[in-house]
């Protein structure tokens, strides 16, 4: 079975921000002059956290697709879902009521309320996934990473590029003790 | 060094649940541990009432979505493609509340036809009836408490206190409509039992102490999400609400009124409604605080636990 996971490299992340552009350009263009209210922040998918203990770190945070996300659970129609053919977090439009019961469920703070269509917006955006599903691509993040900060792919195929940094590096994932079994991997070392 | 939080976001920034909610779980609530207490209190004005809250809180639910014309289209959807979420608190809200609603309007349209429709009659003033209007509106209550507590982004409102706070706060509520309805008019004021007053007061202690207990207790230890809600709530922009609001006159208040009938054994017209109102005042400004309090958790301090 396909289980596409993310990876961000803190070790190899430079803070240039291309992720965050590209995130907002590709997949909401139409909101290229406006703020994502929800943030006070760009209506990107990828949030900016700043850490300031012994020295000054980045967080960058979206959607973890959990593996049991406390999202899907608390969605009363089903909007929000896992994709049995691909293990990513998904949400279908025309199920979705705007109760934003899933915003308030999930501990990353990783959904962000659309100004105009009232969605739920995350990780992955329509051109993210039209890129993933039917081009066999990458995410915009992971393309225009200049560090090579990012990865994506398939964390049950041991061959996948996603697989191999994994074993190669050290790496830990975030508010695991909330038991949602996230696919996000932050890379903390070789 | 302590770490310097830079990524803190309050539910209300961030989801939008604000003043329309607070008004939604209060008068769900009123509705809900309103219809047990309509066992004992079988009047047509408590029925109206209750009937009113719960339609009101239907259309405020409503108001507050951001796709509201959606929703037939959503859940008949979810419904015949099998996806509607029987385990999301949110989902069997919705059922709880449309039954509930289906409940109070037979028992109003009972009081309408004043029992002269026999078959309605039969069905409306029955025990049994009357018991299952008992158990659904506290299960209406109940919902209400577990959709803020299950919410899993908001650790201030993971915890079991705040289903119990409101079904305390709720009862208040059910306390408060039947000293106003009894208290309406000089000659059903001889009404109000000393029982009634004892309960109200009982429940006025416990839902201070229970209050307290819970901001204590994510104030002190709280992950550091709970505790900056917490101490938003009690020492922040809320505390002026919460002190004076909520403590002060929308429970303190209403203990004080009933302690003084207690020892005195005189009913005070004046002092009671005044208690009532402010008790029902109280029980939706608590809710409002508790949502607008709610912070996500800063991952820039908890992320690599």
């Amino acid at each position: 079975m396909t289980r596409y996971a993310h990876l961000w490299d803190a070790s190899r992340c430079v803070g240039c921000g291309a992720c965050i552009v590209a995130c907002v350009s590709a997949n909401h263009h139409d909101l290229m002059n406006s703020d994502n209210k929800s943030w006070g922040w760009v209506a990107s998918n990828i949030r900016r956290v700043e850490v300031e203990s012994f020295r000054p770190r980045i967080l960058l945070l979206q959607c973890q697709h959990c593996d049991n996300p406390p999202c899907v659970h608390a969605c009363p129609t089903g909007a929000s879902y896992i994709d049995k053919s691909d293990g990513l977090v998904k949400i279908d439009p025309n199920k979705c009521i705007g109760c934003r019961y899933c915003v308030t469920s999930c501990p990353y703070n990783a959904r962000w309320v659309h100004p105009v269509t009232g969605l739920p917006e995350k990780c992955m955006g329509d051109t993210c996934l039209y890129i993933v599903e039917k081009l066999g691509g990458k995410p915009v993040c992971v393309t225009v990473c200049p560090a090579e900060a990012r990865d994506f792919g398939d964390i049950d195929d041991p061959n996948s590029s996603i697989s191999i940094r994994l074993r190669q590096s050290r790496f830990i994932r975030l508010l695991e003790s909330k038991g949602t079994s996230p696919k996000f991997f932050v890379v903390v070392g070789p | 060094m302590t770490p310097l939080i830079h990524d803190i976001y309050t539910q209300e920034q961030v989801a939008g649940w604000g003043w329309l909610i607070a008004i939604f779980l209060w008068l769900a609530g009123i509705a809900g541990m309103g219809s047990v207490a309509y066992y004992w209190y079988r009047k047509a004005s408590m029925a109206y009432t209750l009937l009113i809250s719960i339609m009101l809180a239907l259309i405020f639910v409503i108001a507050d979505l951001t796709r509201p014309w959606n929703v037939p289209n959503a859940i008949l959807t979810a419904l015949v493609s099998g996806t509607y979420n029987w385990y999301s608190w949110m989902a069997l809200g919705i059922i709880l509340l449309l039954i509930q609603t289906l409940l109070l309007l037979i028992v109003s349209a009972n009081h309408v036809f004043k029992g002269r429709m026999r078959s309605l009659a039969l069905i409306a003033e029955s025990k049994t009836y009357l018991i299952i209007l008992g158990f659904f509106g506290f299960l209406v209550t109940i919902y209400s408490g577990f959709l803020i507590s299950q919410a899993s982004g908001i650790s201030l409102w993971n915890t079991p206190a705040i289903p119990i706070l409101w079904i305390l706060s709720a009862s208040t509520c059910a306390v408060a409509l039947i000293e106003i309805f009894v208290s309406a008019s000089p000659e059903t004021m001889s009404e109000i039992k000393e029982t009634g007053v004892r309960i109200g007061f009982s429940i006025d202690v416990f839902e201070i102490f229970t209050i307290l207990a819970f901001l204590y207790t994510a104030f002190t230890i709280g992950t550091v999400g709970a505790s900056l809600g917490a101490e938003k709530i009690l020492f922040g922009e809320l505390s002026p609400l919460f002190w004076i609001g909520v403590i002060g006159l929308g429970t303190l208040y209403p203990a004080m009124v009933g302690a003084y009938t207690i020892l005195t054994r005189k009913i005070n017209r004046p002092l009671i409604i005044s208690a009532a109102v402010l008790a029902l005042i109280g029980a939706l400004l608590l809710r409002y605080i508790i949502l607008v309090g709610g912070v996500y958790e800063p991952l820039s301090t908890s992320a690599f636990t």
